[in-house]
């Protein structure tokens, strides 16, 4: 073995580890102790090994990173879970009844004029109810933003909830619905319950009631929409929570 | 999720040294934030399928590692890399010849090295990996560890003793204490 050999062997050695037991070492280490300019390479070497590690080490990940990962978790856990499987089969054929009347009715909606904002309230509540696929997961808004802005989807314009910027994000996906596209953002609270916040251009919404900001009920889901020059949104969220879309106005 | 590891737990003691990997690959804070998010939703879908349980460190970094690859693979969504500060912006301390070299400049230094270096070295530094379990993770041979990581120093040498020799500074790396300053 020569020195360049042992180096490159050397330079794979940790002597905290087992490679102190490793008999590939041996010859390498051996050849270190007699030979004066490589011993000092090697220990030249150890104090760059000790260097970078202390400086690697150092690094802090984002705090909102592990609250992020969590938040995923439980997302993803409350989206797997399988429903009650009692009369399986029955709610399954219900269910595929009501889908082909809905996508009939859908279909022919496609073709009519503006739809109310009690129609997309209800297609919003739907769509939460039902499982979807999130699109893109990220905990981090403006990473969610620009997923959107990719995909042309539509994007909060002016007007954000008051505190939902801090709500952490999930991810979203993107839909299309009456033939217009819809951007849905998914957040999480600190009581670990769903926001869902639904945006589409103002100008796709026929508003029933022509105040800024509307609460409706669907089911069992509590919705606020609210609008700016640009776009209209739907903040969905549990009736259980009754008070959850209102404490972001 | 596997019967006998607590989530929350896999993620206290992961999610950090993680994340430090994802940003030696990545070099972009959002990517290696993601990257770990990534990591632990596939562990929550497929961590179940581990049975040897002494296998999760090296589990959870070779899955950092492919969804990594994967996403330069689809191009990454990230237009620009969050490329480190040029070297020259990190002050050293000082003109005594004793002086030290920033750990901030180590890292930095570390991410202008090519990918196929930065991943084993970046392991080897972080983890206290032994070259196998390096070439598990990676999923390369061990000669290829092994030369890739003498070839790594070499080129983070090179570049700090450049850098050196630019700004007319002596490199020293700390004895023991780390980064204190000496004479």
């Amino acid at each position: 073995m020569d020195n360049k050999q042992a180096k490159v062997l050397l330079s794979c050695y940790r002597d905290c580890g087992s490679d102190a037991n490793d008999p590939i070492f041996n010859e390498a280490l051996c050849l270190a102790k007699q030979d004066d300019d490589l011993k000092e390479w090697f220990d030249e070497d150890k104090k760059l090994d000790h260097h970078m590690e202390q400086s690697l080490t150092d690094m802090e990940a984002p705090l909102s990173l592990k609250s992020s990962i969590l938040a995923s978790k439980f997302a993803s856990d409350e989206k797997n879970t399988p429903k009650k499987n009692i009369l399986n089969f029955s709610l399954l054929a219900i269910a595929a009844l009501l889908a082909m009347t809905l996508f009939a009715v859908s279909s022919f909606s496609e073709i009519s004029d503006i739809h109310t904002d009690d129609e997309w309230a209800e297609v919003v509540a739907k769509r939460v109810q039902g499982d979807f696929h999130v699109g893109y997961r990220s905990g981090n808004f403006e990473r969610i933003e620009g997923w959107l802005n990719a995909k042309n989807s539509p994007l909060v314009s002016n007007r954000l909830a008051r505190n939902l910027s801090n709500t952490q994000p999930v991810g979203c996906c993107t839909m299309e619905r009456f033939g217009t596209k819809v951007s849905l953002m998914c957040f999480m609270t600190d009581d670990k319950e769903w926001l869902h916040l639904f945006i589409m251009p103002k100008d796709s919404v026929k508003f029933v009631d022509s105040s800024d900001l509307r609460y409706l009920n669907q089911g069992d889901m509590r919705i606020a929409r609210w609008t700016d020059s640009d776009n209209a949104y739907f903040l969905v969220s549990d009736a259980n929570n009754p008070e959850l879309a209102t404490r972001f106005f | 999720m596997n019967n006998k590891l607590d989530f929350n737990e896999l993620v206290e003691n992961y999610y950090q040294p993680l994340y430090r990997y994802g940003m030696s690959l990545a070099r972009n804070k959002e990517e290696a934030s993601d990257l770990v998010q990534q990591t632990f939703l596939l562990w929550g879908e497929k961590g179940h399928q581990l049975r040897d349980l002494t296998k999760v460190k090296s589990w959870l970094y070779t899955t950092l590692y492919r969804e990594f690859l994967r996403n330069r693979r689809r191009g990454s969504k990230f237009s620009s890399e969050e490329l480190p500060p040029a070297i020259e912006d990190f002050s050293s301390t000082g003109k005594n010849p004793g002086r030290i070299v920033d750990g901030n400049i180590a890292i930095q230094t570390l991410y202008k090295l090519d990918e196929a270096f930065r991943a084993p070295l970046a392991l080897f530094y972080l983890e206290d990996m032994a070259y196998k379990e390096i070439a598990d993770v990676l999923e390369i041979p061990i000669g290829t560890v092994m030369s890739r990581i003498s070839r790594a120093k070499a080129q983070l040498k090179e570049k700090l003793e450049r850098r050196d020799r630019t700004k007319d500074h002596t490199i020293q790396f700390p004895r023991e204490g780390g980064l204190s300053q000496n004479g």
